[in-house]
């Protein structure tokens, strides 16, 4: 099930940003909203999102006020860095920072690269505005991932059959990175296989053929 | 041709032009016979005035110096205008620095009295004595030389005893009758005040010069001079060095001091007695890099040191004027030594690069810090004093055969340590009242005041010399004086707001950082109250989540109003003014209102509080808690986990002077590199991001160094802390 995933080292406001993205969720949406305390290792979020199936993301600024837990550790990013980090292998996934913090330089600095910056005090008075909003933002990515996906299972079928173009290759490719698949098709080693495979078999049928030649000349 | 040559001829009354008409009046003309007796090498003069009685009026000078035989009397003294010290500037014996050269000082009698018998010894001369009649140069047209006087027949000088009562074998006795002036109690007064400004401070106590006064005016001034500017020094040491090398001393403070403001009782001793430093602690410079401490080389020797003021304020109660203690200290200041009465020059000699051998002047210009610094260093001219040793006891003090003074080597290094060690503790004792009595001296505040007050205190005694003779002028000083005690009140205004405006930036501080625990707070309140009508409005109705909503959102609103009050308490009016309180309980309340917003972040808030109550402005121990606190708070978000903060207060003696420190310590990753002095500075930020860059506002805790420094208090930071982090302390006198 597609979910929205909610980012907040304060687990008393995700809980909050939680339920109220939840009530607010227009009906007929069958997602499902998970918050998630900051993840140690931002690479972590690429195969949390892949498995989660997360489909927009809303995160605070601020990541690093407070420990998971009182003997764990704090994170040492902050959301424009997570953002950052998220932009490259993930363009398009729909990223919304809901902060008190909206006025903050180096968050304004990656503006462009997020569906939107939210006060989070506005968020709070008007969630419905913003959920449709979000979940809006959500559905079009998620159409968007389905037809790539779509794509790119065809044109995987393709390569393991031999039959890709060299265009089909290149547009797997170009799917793969912008889907950021941790576990998908290696379609350039696939592309390459494939010859070495024909030429492999091409060779065994070959030696089979002079084994078979042998045979009849020993009898 | 033979050339016909004239001369002069010089008429007697020529002699009274000299003497009668140049001498200024009657207490100059004593002291310049009394000039005349320390040339002499005298070590003790007697003066003594007979004036209340018409017919039985005298004046008596007697000293014990060299004397004079029958003729030197003849080419010597009945030659005017003869004097031995213009070819010899030192005196004969004790080499002193002469102080005439006119030769004519001897005729300063002429103005005291119309008789004068004069009778001297000198050693290995019988004793000689004559009657001179001044009267007799009155006479119109008679020849100088055609004046005569008889000798008197077997003389016998009444000539001072030392201290076990034994007359001095040599010397000289002046005794002057008819007086020509009645001495009137401020003749006494002046003439006991000068006397005491022409003596070389601690000659007395070296033997090397007193005078003995008595007089029959005012007779509670009779006895030995003392210089009456000793009454005019701030601080004073009296210390024996033992041959042990242990120095035992007291330290005294003047008790007549410029008045401080009621609200600042002094509780700094005047006075320390019985106290010692070992010899490590004196020379500890020369043993470094020797197996054992190299033994003290002096024999037992005392040292007497003065410190002065150099302010009009200073003076008050002492006697004398800055003008007259600013002569003093340009003929005085400098430390000397002697041995065995006579001085050893030239050491102490203000007027001579060599005469500051201890290097005073150089340490001060060095570190010109003023007196409310623990580095704080006397000027040359601030000091005056004597170290009396003898011959006998100090054989390593050996005099120096190529030049005046002594062989500079181990001995006179030791001497110039415990003299240094002596002086140390001057400043350390002085500071430590200097600061109690002026705290903060070092703000520019407290500067402007002082200036203030010196000039207000300059001009009043500008009033006093004015008012007899320019009316007018004194008035317009008057004026003065009342606009600079309106300007004097206005500073002391401007302080009083400093604090306020301390108590208002650190709110301001405290608000930067602790404001996003508040907006958290009313966001958590909003969501609750958006939950709560979602919750209302779904179907069916969620009413149980919507009150639970709403409770939480109620104790969010709580924490949003604590904050509120939070700012309110600090700058409440009660805290503004300078009171009796138990830190301890002030500082609980204020780390009580912190811990809440420091948990938000995981921070651990721990307090070691001692029993400590202090008169002091509760805004500025606030402010000093709030700025250290939030300090910590940005350092230890810094780190990703055992987030610590720690509060102690406890109760320290620095200096000598009771106090008490706070001292705020945390598990961040410190302030980068040694910056020293620089992080009290104003827009110098220690607080940096997580990348490194500075996000402080530079102002925390440049407030905590002002507002600990107007209260005579010092500030301390440090890196490597218990917890791991920085270390910030503020230390307060009281």
């Amino acid at each position: 099930m597609p979910s929205i995933l909610v980012v907040d080292d304060r687990s008393a406001m995700r809980d909050k940003v939680v339920a109220i993205t939840k009530a607010c969720m227009p009906e007929g949406t069958n997602w499902d909203v998970i918050g998630s305390h900051p993840l140690t290792n931002m690479e972590d979020f690429l195969s949390f999102i892949v498995e989660e199936d997360v489909v927009a993301l809303m995160l605070d600024e601020q990541l690093h006020e407070q420990m998971e837990y009182a003997e764990g550790e704090a994170v040492t990013y902050d959301g424009h860095d997570l953002v950052a980090f998220l932009r490259k292998g993930n363009p398009e996934l729909p990223l919304f920072v809901v902060t008190s913090f909206a006025e903050n330089e180096e968050l304004i600095v990656h503006e462009d690269s997020v569906e939107a910056i939210i006060s989070r005090n506005d968020f709070l008075t008007k969630p419905s505005t913003h959920v449709v909003r979000i979940v809006r933002a959500a559905q079009r990515f998620s159409q968007s991932l389905d037809q790539e996906l779509s794509q790119l299972g065809e044109i995987a079928e393709k390569v393991a059959l031999g039959n890709a173009s060299e265009e089909d290759v290149r547009r797997g490719k170009s799917l793969q990175t912008k889907l950021s698949l941790a576990h998908g098709i290696d379609i350039g080693t696939a592309a390459d296989f494939v010859p070495l495979a024909e030429s492999l078999v091409k060779e065994a049928k070959e030696i089979l053929a002079a084994i078979k030649a042998v045979g009849k000349n020993d009898q | 041709m033979s050339i016909i040559k004239k001369r002069f001829k010089v008429d007697a009354r020529a002699l009274l032009t000299l003497g009668r008409d140049s001498i200024k009046d009657h207490t100059t003309a004593i002291i310049e016979l009394v000039k005349n007796s320390y040339d002499a090498d005298a070590s003790i003069v007697e003066i003594k005035i007979k004036s209340e009685s018409a017919k039985a009026n005298f004046i008596r000078i007697a000293d014990n110096g060299f004397g004079m035989s029958e003729a030197v009397v003849e080419n010597n003294w009945l030659r005017i205008g003869y004097s031995e010290k213009r070819s010899r500037p030192k005196s004969k014996g004790l080499r002193r620095d002469t102080t005439g050269e006119k030769g004519i000082g001897r005729l300063s009698a002429d103005r005291l009295g119309r008789k004068l018998k004069i009778i001297s010894k000198a050693s290995r001369s019988p004793a000689v004595g004559l009657e001179v009649d001044w009267t007799m140069f009155e006479s119109a047209g008679r020849e100088l030389g055609d004046i005569e006087f008889p000798l008197i027949q077997n003389p016998s000088p009444k000539l001072p005893e030392d201290d076990q009562g034994l007359a001095s074998k040599t010397g000289t006795e002046l005794l002057i009758t008819d007086l020509r002036q009645k001495w009137t109690a401020d003749d006494v007064k002046r003439l006991q005040q000068e006397l005491s400004l022409l003596l070389p401070p601690y000659a007395a106590a070296a033997n090397f010069f007193s005078i003995r006064f008595e007089n029959d005016v005012v007779p509670e001034l009779n006895g030995a001079i003392v210089p009456t500017v000793s009454a005019a020094a701030e601080v004073t040491f009296d210390g024996k060095l033992e041959a042990s090398g242990v120095l035992r001393f007291s330290l005294t403070r003047r008790s007549t001091v410029a008045p401080v403001p009621s609200d600042r009782p002094r509780t700094v001793p005047r006075l320390l007695r019985d106290k010692s430093l070992q010899w490590s602690q004196i020379n500890p410079g020369l043993a470094s890099g020797k197996a054992a401490p190299v033994p003290s080389v002096l024999g037992p020797l005392d040292i007497k040191l003065s410190f002065y003021l150099r302010k009009a304020d200073s003076l008050d109660g002492s006697g004398i004027n800055l003008g007259q203690l600013r002569s003093f200290l340009d003929n005085n200041a400098g430390v000397r030594i002697y041995r065995d009465m006579i001085r050893v020059k030239p050491y102490g000699d203000p007027t001579t690069p060599e005469g500051d051998w201890l290097g005073l002047s150089e340490r001060r210009a060095r570190n010109p810090a003023g007196a409310g610094r623990d580095d704080f260093r006397v000027a040359s001219t601030q000091i005056v004093g004597a170290v009396l040793i003898s011959k006998t006891r100090n054989k390593k003090l050996i005099d120096s055969s190529s030049r005046e003074g002594l062989i500079d080597g181990d001995a006179l290094r030791q001497l110039r340590s415990v003299v240094m060690a002596a002086i140390s503790q001057i400043e350390a004792f002085y500071h430590a009242a200097f600061s109690k009595d002026n705290p903060g001296a070092d703000t520019p505040v407290a500067k402007a005041k002082v200036a203030v007050v010196n000039l207000r205190s300059e001009l009043t005694n500008l009033r006093a010399d004015l008012s007899s003779k320019v009316p007018l002028t004194a008035a317009q000083v008057s004026s003065v004086i009342e606009i600079l005690k309106v300007a004097e009140k206005d500073i002391e205004e401007l302080a009083s707001q400093n604090t306020v405006y301390r108590g208002l930036a650190s709110v301001g501080i405290a608000a930067a950082v602790f404001g996003h625990e508040t907006e958290t707070a009313v966001d958590m309140v909003q969501g609750g109250l958006t939950l709560a009508r979602l919750s209302l409005q779904a179907q069916p109705a969620k009413v149980e989540v919507a009150l639970a909503e709403l409770n939480t959102a109620e104790s969010s609103l709580q924490q949003v109003a604590s904050w509120g009050k939070f700012a309110l308490r600090r700058v409440n009016k009660d805290k503004r003014q300078k009171r009796k309180m138990s830190i301890k309980v002030l500082m609980e309340a204020i780390l009580t209102e912190l811990a809440a917003p420091l948990r938000e972040s995981n921070i651990e808030l721990t307090r070691k509080l001692e029993d400590v109550s202090a008169r002091t402005f509760a805004m500025d121990i606030e402010a000093v808690v709030v700025n250290f606190v939030t300090n910590s708070y940005f350092a230890v978000k810094k780190v990703k986990s055992g987030r610590k903060i720690e509060v102690v207060l406890k109760s320290r003696v620095l200096g000598g002077v009771e106090g008490f420190e706070i001292s705020v310590m945390d598990s961040g990753p410190g302030f980068q590199g040694d910056l020293g002095k620089a992080i009290w500075e104003p827009l110098f930020s220690t607080r940096t991001d997580n990348k490194g860059r500075q996000n402080g506002t530079g102002l925390g805790l440049s407030i905590v160094k002002s507002a600990v420094e107007e209260l005579g208090g010092k500030v301390d930071g440090r890196n490597g802390s218990r917890l791991g982090g920085a270390l910030f302390s503020a230390w307060f006198p009281g």
